[in-house]
This record gives C-alpha cells, structure tokens and sequence, in this order.
C-alpha cells in the first residue's frame, strides 16, 4: 500500500535512484544476522505493529510517539537522499517522513539537552541476530547525535520508502536518516529518544572505536583502518555498480558549520 | 577411459564446480548471485580458496584412519586452493577495486587485513609453483620442507578472515575450531 498525503520537497539529487528492489534486498540490520540478505530473508518473523517511541531524558515534555501520529501527520515528505555505508557502498533512496528536529521540539528539549540518544528495538524472539552468541554487539543498538545534528534540517525520521511503508528490513516501523554520515548512524527500528547531557555510549563505537567514531560523517580523506574512503560502490538504478569518489559530508555540504573549527581527522 | 582416469577427472570437475557455476551466474545471471554479484564473487573465491586448503589438509590423516580416497589428489587439491586464492585476488583487483592503483598501493602497504592476505597468496605461489613432480625430484629432501609453508599459509588466511569480521566471530572461530583440530593432531603425534 502507498502512503497518501505525502509533499514532495525539495531536498533530492539528480544521480540514479537505486532499484526498490535492490534497496530492500541489500543492507545491513544485524538485529536479523550480519549478512546482506538476511534482513530480507528473516524479516517476516519480526512484527512491528503497534509501535510507539518513548521520548524521554533532559526535557520538559517527555511523552510517546506512535506510528499513527507520524503517519496520519500533515506534514510528512519524501526525501531522496544518498546513503553511504561506512562498508563503501552507496545508494540513493526516496524516504518518505518527518524532519527530526520538528518532532524533537514538540517535546520541549531544555538547556542540559546537549545529545540525543537512539535505541533500537530488542526482540530476541523475533530477531535472530539478537540470538547471536557469537556477536561482537551488545543490544540494544544504540547510536546518538550531537543536539544541534539532531535539530539540523537534514535529519530525518522515516516511516516509508519508495512512497510504502518501511519494509521490516530496512527498520521498520520508524528509522533515521542523517545523511551525512555513515549509514550505521541512522538508527532502524527506534524504541526510545532520550536527550542527554554528555556524549553517549554508541554501539559500533564500544565495539571498535579505532574504526567507529561517535561522529562518523563521511569522509573521504580519512581511510578506514581496513578499506578506503575515497571511493565507493555505488548502487545505481537497474542494479548497475560503478566506483566513484565518495564526497565529503556525502555531498551535503550544508552541514560544514556544524564542525567548524573541529579537527574531522580526529574527532572521526 | 580407465576407472583411474575416470575417478581423476571427476574429482577435477567436482572441484571445479565452484568456479563454473559461479562464472556461468555471473555471465548469464549475475542478478541470481546477489544485489552485487562481484562481492559475492570475491567472498565465494575467498572462501573456497580455505576450504580447498583445510581439505588438502585433512587427506594425510583420513589416510591414517584407512580413507584413501583422497590421497592420488592431494596435489590437486592444493593446486585449486591456489586456483581459488589466484581468482579471489583477481577479483578483488579487477572487480571490487577496478584496479585502481591509488587504492591497490595504499591497501597493500596499510591495511593488515589486505597484505596479510596477500602474503598468504604470495606463499600459496610458492608452493604452486614447486608442486610438480620435477619440481619434487630437483627439490629431494627439501621439498617437505618448503611444503611445510601450508602451515604459516593457513595461519595467515586465517588471521585474514579473522580481521574482516565485523559484527560476529563465528565463522572465524568455527574455521579456527577446524584449523586447531587439524594441526593439533600433527603435533600431538610429532610430540609422540
């Protein structure tokens, strides 16, 4: 089924949008197993719905957000972005949903809100991966943003691509998108918001920090400890791949002044 | 055509599968292979590249234990460890990186994971190259030797897989599991 009521604005590019096909089939949500295609494969033994956010933490409206509310909401858009994985291969998707920032206000963050704190849902039953023994990860998959990331107007919460519903696969019911940075950073199947005051914890960062900084924005002048970052796989439509330079900020240089004055190399 | 022939190139295309049935997806239908066919590639030629190797290894002692299937192969069956290592750095060079070179020189000299691999191929070659039987008659005694490389060899396309595993170990460790088992036994009975 479609979602109805979607405004389509401005914030696109002119490059191939890589096949819905391709975008729901490849991808990495390790809560169904770490390879590509088991998200697709095992992501019918997880069910979504109903679904609410907890929103919670240093602010002065702490409440819930369900799925209705966001889906029924007036101001829901498409958005077509590049995603870039920290793996270096890339897509460009339409996203349909909310910017962050919009919905973070309604619960009124205050002075001490300085990051936010995303978790993801924990279902061993339903998520295989979960049931890993094996895994490198602890659960819950926890990522976070600097407050002023989180309010930029980039930042996005998804409830659909390609104008449907989010596929399980690809972080049913709601997910993040910041697409500026490495596609980890974009939560999928988020259970709870909290604003905190310093810097959180973030699972790829406690598993491997020398590789995973806590702000991985994509850069192309800082290699990943095993593979370039210059370049990437580019997923293009009718399921072409070519290599091509992968761009600072992935092409979204309206992000700069969040790091002004900031060593990139360092603060990865 | 004898049973001896017959039996020698069944095994040689059995071994050969592998690479077939991948060639042919990719030529035919590369899409069946996965959403990027040439990772899968590269993952497959790595992988079977190990196998080949543990196989090569485990013909001494099914010889022990009275299995002599294996043995009249065992130079074949290394040889297609070194086929499949050969078409993993292939495919890594022409395929995942489309031999750029900026890339190729940066990962050959930085990152561990890609010349540790590589080094395992450059001791496969060796042992390729001083497999054939005049090789075996020129080398004498030293032979043995140099063909005790497929130890450090299996070490270090294990510490390769080992380093790109990101979220899980198991594969790594399941591998691992079989390589201690496998060495573990020679050197228990050497000790012996």
């Amino acid at each position: 089924q479609k979602i109805s009521n979607t405004v389509f604005r401005g914030v696109t590019t002119d490059e191939a949008v890589t096949d819905q096909y391709d975008a729901t089939r490849y991808n990495n949500f390790y809560e169904f197993g770490t390879g590509k295609d088991d998200p697709a494969k095992y992501a019918d033994e997880f069910n979504p719905y109903p679904w609410q956010i907890s929103v919670e933490g240093e602010c002065d409206a702490p409440g819930v957000l369900s799925l209705e509310d966001l889906i029924v909401s007036k101001s829901l858009e498409e958005r077509i972005y590049r995603l870039r994985c920290v793996e270096a291969w890339s897509m460009v998707i339409p996203w349909t949903g909310i910017e962050l920032g919009s919905l973070l206000k309604r619960f009124k963050p205050n002075s001490r809100a300085k990051y936010v704190v995303f978790e993801s849902v924990v279902r061993e039953e339903e998520l295989r991966g979960q049931r890993d023994r094996f895994s490198f990860i602890d659960w819950p998959y926890v990522e976070g943003l600097r407050i002023d990331e989180a309010m930029h107007s980039l930042s996005f919460l998804a409830v659909g691509m390609y104008g449907e519903p989010l596929p399980n696969q690809n972080g049913a019911p709601i997910r993040l998108l910041v697409p500026w940075k490495y596609g980890f950073k974009s939560s999928k199947s988020i259970v709870k918001i909290k604003f905190v005051e310093s810097e959180p914890n973030t699972t790829w960062n406690l598993a491997n920090p020398k590789e995973y900084g806590f702000y991985s924005n994509v850069n192309p002048n800082r290699p990943h400890p095993r593979w370039t970052q210059a370049t990437e796989r580019r997923i293009t439509g009718q399921g072409k791949i070519e290599r091509i330079p992968t761009q600072m900020f992935n092409g979204y240089d309206q992000v700069a002044s969040l790091y002004e004055g900031m060593d990139l190399k360092k603060f990865y | 055509m004898t049973l001896k022939r017959l039996k020698w190139w069944s095994v040689f295309i059995v071994c050969a599968l592998p690479f077939l049935i991948g060639t042919y997806l990719y030529l035919f239908n590369p899409r069946q292979l996965g959403i990027d066919p040439i990772e899968v590639l590269l993952e497959n030629a790595g992988e079977w590249a190990l196998r080949f190797l543990l196989i090569t290894l485990c013909v001494s002692p099914l010889k022990r234990i009275g299995v002599r299937f294996f043995s009249p192969f065992r130079r074949m069956l290394g040889l297609y460890a070194f086929f499949y290592a050969t078409l993993h750095l292939l495919t890594y060079t022409i395929g995942w990186i489309s031999l750029d070179l900026t890339t190729f020189i940066e990962d050959i000299t930085k990152r561990p994971f890609i010349y540790l691999g590589m080094l395992s191929w450059l001791v496969l070659l060796v042992l390729a190259i001083t497999s054939p039987k005049a090789m075996v008659k020129k080398l004498k005694k030293n032979w043995v030797k140099v063909h005790m490389l497929i130890y450090p060899a299996i070490l270090l396309v294990w510490v390769h897989l080992w380093l790109q595993s990101r979220a899980s170990a198991l594969e790594a460790v399941i591998y691992g599991a079989i390589i201690l088992l496998l060495l573990g036994e020679r050197l228990v009975r050497k000790v012996r």
